[in-house]
């Protein structure tokens, strides 16, 4: 009798676990996971992930927008929203600026977080130049130019956008001009949804 | 005979496991999708939608799974739907993509105007809509003809092209583009300044199809 007992609740537990698995694994399968990795300095920073603390390194979370909070006192609070999608990986890299005296010449004096900060801001480059790659593939297909140089699109920063890329124009005939834009189109792609700026002409609405 | 016992409490702990886990999968399979309308005139119709091959708007004729008069909740099983509104009066046929997930959706229907509703629209407003964007650009009209133009939506967008007067001018005589957002009762300029191609990431709070409507005029 103990026998079929115990065999009969061994049953039963093997029965609640293989049930467990399906309902963890059906759930866990329908929310696919996504990367944030944080690299945050002045060590000691406080970072907080919607409202969690958390340390640099690789963090797995859901797919979603998160608001990540960094703070430490002598710098100025730096508040991000990060968004990525599932399977993605994305990096954010900060280094909080100084807003008092004591940490004027923060990382002047602190050999190991002014090298962190050149690693970081070379990674957030590298980041923003992939992503914008991806966000606009007519910039993988740029530069071009004709005539000798004279004409030509190309990409550099944009003068309205802060750290933004925009497509730089440089024809100075309303013709060509013309031109360039259907290039654009020919080579599929919708001028509207890049921010384009013609180096050579001046807009007659705007003279007094 | 305990032998038998533990048998059928075996089989039945099976039966009853599996009948489980069916349940769970078959009530967490649906999802609630919340319908309203901007006027009480409009319905929906509700189509399965082949996900991401393009061909949704097409594929959705033959089988309709639900059709909505009036502000509704529905449950429908997880997927991607097309909700269709019909043309109605003075109302356009619209097509909403859906995906039921995880969350629960909920679907507008706010239809643009016809063509025709609109450009009897723009009848009426093309004197404000001139005098709005003489009154920010004070050598537009010396400079360019401003073309008819096209109203958007359901008439608060219009977007046309300035086409420069001196044509003779081989290096600044662009047609420039610029869209209006009717704020109330009066028309201000959405893109300062008018410019040849009209942004959608320089101006992210207008429309697209307002912004490729512009550029393809």
């Amino acid at each position: 009798m103990d026998i079929y007992k115990k065999r009969t609740t061994g049953f039963i537990v093997l029965l609640t676990l293989i049930f467990g698995y399906v309902v963890v694994s059906s759930i866990s399968s329908s929310r696919h996971s996504a990367t944030i990795t944080t690299e945050i300095i002045p060590s000691n920073t406080t970072v907080k992930l919607n409202g969690k603390g958390i340390r640099n390194g690789k963090h797995k979370v859901t797919p979603g927008t998160y608001k990540l909070l960094a703070t430490r006192e002598g710098f100025k609070t730096e508040e991000r929203e990060v968004t990525v999608r599932a399977d993605e990986e994305r990096y954010v890299g900060i280094a909080l600026q100084s807003n008092s005296e004591d940490t004027s010449d923060w990382y002047t004096k602190n050999k190991s977080d002014r090298i962190k900060a050149e690693g970081i801001a070379s990674n957030n480059f590298d980041q923003n130049n992939s992503e914008q790659a991806q966000l606009n593939p007519l910039f993988q297909q740029l530069p071009v130019s004709w005539n000798h140089g004279m004409t030509s699109i190309g990409i550099g920063p944009s003068s309205r956008r802060e750290n933004q890329t925009a497509v730089i124009i440089q024809e100075d005939s309303t013709v060509g001009r013309s031109s360039l834009i259907k290039w654009i189109r020919d080579q599929g792609y919708n001028p509207g949804d890049y921010e384009i700026e013609f180096t050579d002409y001046i807009n007659p609405a705007l003279e007094d | 005979m305990n032998k038998k016992r533990f048998i059928t409490y075996g089989f039945l702990s099976t039966i009853l496991f599996v009948s489980v886990v069916l349940a769970f999968n078959y009530f967490t399979s649906f999802q609630t999708l919340s319908i309203s309308f901007a006027h009480n005139s409009l319905k929906a119709e509700i189509y399965p939608a082949n996900s991401g091959d393009g061909a949704d708007e097409l594929s959705y004729i033959h089988s309709l799974v639900e059709s909505v008069g009036e502000d509704k909740t529905v449950r429908l099983k997880k997927g991607t739907y097309i909700v269709k509104s019909p043309q109605s009066g003075d109302y356009k046929e619209t097509l909403t993509r859906v995906v039921l997930e995880s969350s629960k959706e909920s679907v507008f229907i706010q239809p643009d105007y016809t063509d025709q509703k609109l450009n009897n629209l723009l009848t009426q407003e093309s004197t404000a809509i001139h005098t709005a964007i003489a009154a920010k650009y004070r050598r537009i009209p010396e400079l360019y003809t401003i073309s008819q133009g096209k109203l958007f939506g359901q008439g608060e967008w219009y977007a046309t092209t300035l086409v420069y007067k001196n044509q003779a001018d081989l290096y600044q005589s662009d047609t420039l583009r610029i869209i209006l957002h009717k704020d109330g009762d009066s028309w201000k300029v959405a893109t300062t300044p008018p410019e040849i191609i009209i942004s959608k990431v320089i101006y992210p709070d207008i429309p697209s199809f307002v912004i490729d409507g512009a550029n393809n005029l």
